[in-house]
């Protein structure tokens, strides 16, 4: 049975532990900033110290809301197109590194961000329409009010779509979906399927 | 025959009909509140529990006798999309203090009057430091606190204490610094239990912050003679003091104080009233370091409480493995 600790009660000096999360360093020690069990993650080598990391248990594995989860650069998230005009395509962000966000946020895929390659050709009307469900990473915070996200990369584009007239579609190639119902061809930056 | 709708156009009466409440006529005709047999340097039982509101990040209800409080944390969650809030690096915190209606022994208003505010920005400056704003950029977090019961009189009174401080013949009842004691004990709860809120909701924190309470005073002044300043030398120092003072005991200051026990750092200080200095040592010294030991005394519980849940979580997530501990165990907390 693992003991639990309390934010600012200190779990060792500095030089025999790797900070890992949940813990902050104060005067040469490293203490805890939450409330939860201490997890020592011994090192693969046996020069460098063993990580000490704090995690706050959760009730049941079901509930994956994590109400504390904010997007970071690098994040992947998962996005629900709301608006599109030429510049840019704006989403509303509700999967961060496969974790179900508490509140939604915003974000923005710029038309220079949407693939790698000629990128001048890009029409954002032809790559995302409101309603996609779009895979994305996170390569600012951006302003205000908007993440600043990114799909130039294979596996990241529109992973659900809808047709014109509501028909669910799947992907032919990597730019172009099929309705399931009527066969017609939509275009969009499509994510390449796992 | 389908239910009929209710009727949601006007106001409707509970169905069994009620009994109009009996309010005294005057304040000065209240029961005094009888002395409790605690001794000065020790203070009244907290009962603090966390995790009782299901729908927001984190929340805690603490009980102090008479004072009973909940606090709700909600984020880190976006900012609000104006154009007119700016990019944030650190997380923006916002306190609110908001007493119940039925809360004071004077009826408040709904409004936010001015001891809330003054309560919400006193709350703030005992919590922001302790937060770790820095991992949670561009978003807020949120502590609103509902006070539903306190020895607060309400905003009249305590408006003609802190601005005028001193006694009308209308207020002569009231003894100085009396407001403030109330106050104090309420802000010693709420930042106690904010800080256990922000430990359920999951927010990193350098610190936990405790709230301490502490009141000098001084034997009362006989008619005849004797003046205050002689009478300062048999001072008398009560941690976590009710609104009546001890008998025959006049008050001379309050503090109040958000004390990080394991930095061993202040996060906040109100004092007010009379404060000197006698033999070297100053009145003020020995009146901060009594809150201290008032805000040590409920860090222990603090502490208790906030490991409480979490431990309820781990013996239930352990029982699926090993069934053997299913309820959470009473913990008897006491100051």
């Amino acid at each position: 049975m693992t003991s639990l600790v309390v934010p600012g009660q200190p779990l060792g000096p500095v030089n025999s532990y790797i900070p890992g999360s949940g813990v902050h360093i104060f005067n040469g020690q490293i203490i805890a900033s939450l409330v939860g069990q201490v997890i020592t993650t011994p090192s693969t080598s046996p020069t460098t110290p063993p990580t000490i990391s704090i995690q706050k248990p959760v009730l049941s594995t079901d509930e994956e809301t994590n109400a504390t989860l904010l997007p970071e650069v690098t994040s992947t998230v998962l996005c629900r197109i709301t608006r599109i005009n030429p510049r840019q395509a704006t989403a509303s962000i509700f999967i961060v590194n496969n974790h179900i966000c508490g509140d939604e946020f915003q974000g923005v895929i710029r038309v220079q961000d949407v693939r790698l390659t000629e990128v001048d050709k890009v029409k954002i009307f032809n790559s995302f329409r409101p309603g996609d469900i779009v895979r994305a990473r996170v390569i600012s915070l951006g302003d205000q009010s908007n993440y600043y996200l990114s799909t130039a990369s294979n596996e990241l584009g529109v992973v659900m779509a809808d047709s014109e007239v509501g028909d669910p579609m799947y992907p032919i190639n990597w730019r172009e979906m099929k309705s399931t119902r009527t066969g017609v061809v939509e275009e969009r930056k499509v994510a390449r399927p796992f | 025959m389908a239910a009929r709708a209710p009727d949601r156009r006007r106001n409707n009466p509970p169905s069994h009909g009620t009994t109009p409440p009996v309010f005294l006529s005057s304040s000065s005709e209240a029961v005094k509140p009888k002395q409790s047999s605690r001794p000065p340097n020790e203070i009244r039982k907290i009962f603090l529990r966390t995790g009782l509101i299901s729908s927001v990040t984190g929340s805690s209800f603490l009980e102090i006798a008479p004072l009973k409080l909940s606090v709700s944390v909600l984020g880190p969650r976006p900012l609000p999309r104006t154009s007119s809030t700016p990019f944030a690096a650190q997380a923006i915190l916002t306190t609110e203090v908001k007493f119940a209606p039925f809360a004071s022994t004077v009826r408040r208003g709904y409004l936010r009057d001015s001891s809330e505010r003054d309560l919400g920005s006193r709350l703030y400056q005992a919590l922001v430091g302790a937060i770790r704003r820095e991992l949670y950029p561009k978003s807020r977090i949120e502590v609103v606190v509902t006070i539903l019961d306190s020895e607060d009189e309400g905003d009249d009174v305590n408006t003609v204490y802190i601005e005028e401080g001193k006694t009308t013949v209308e207020t002569k009842f009231w003894d100085a610094g009396r407001s403030e004691r109330a106050l104090g004990v309420v802000l010693a709860g709420c930042i106690t239990a904010a800080s256990a809120a922000l430990a359920d909701a999951g927010i990193e924190m350098f610190d936990l912050v405790s709230g301490g309470v502490a009141t000098s005073f001084v034997d009362e002044v006989d008619p005849k003679g004797k003046s205050k300043g002689d009478a300062v030398g048999n001072k008398l120092y009560v941690r976590d003091p009710v609104i009546a003072p001890p008998e025959g005991k006049t008050p001379l200051a309050t503090c109040v104080l958000g004390y990080m026990a394991a930095r061993d750092e202040i996060s906040e200080l109100w004092i007010s009233g009379k404060v000197g200095t006698k033999n070297g040592t100053t009145e003020m010294d020995e009146l901060v370091d009594e809150a201290i030991a008032a805000a040590r005394s409920a860090r222990g519980v603090l502490n208790e409480a906030a490991k409480e849940r979490v431990q309820f979580i781990v013996d239930k997530t352990g029982a699926a493995s090993a069934p053997t501990k299913t309820e959470a165990m009473d913990v008897e907390m006491s100051g």
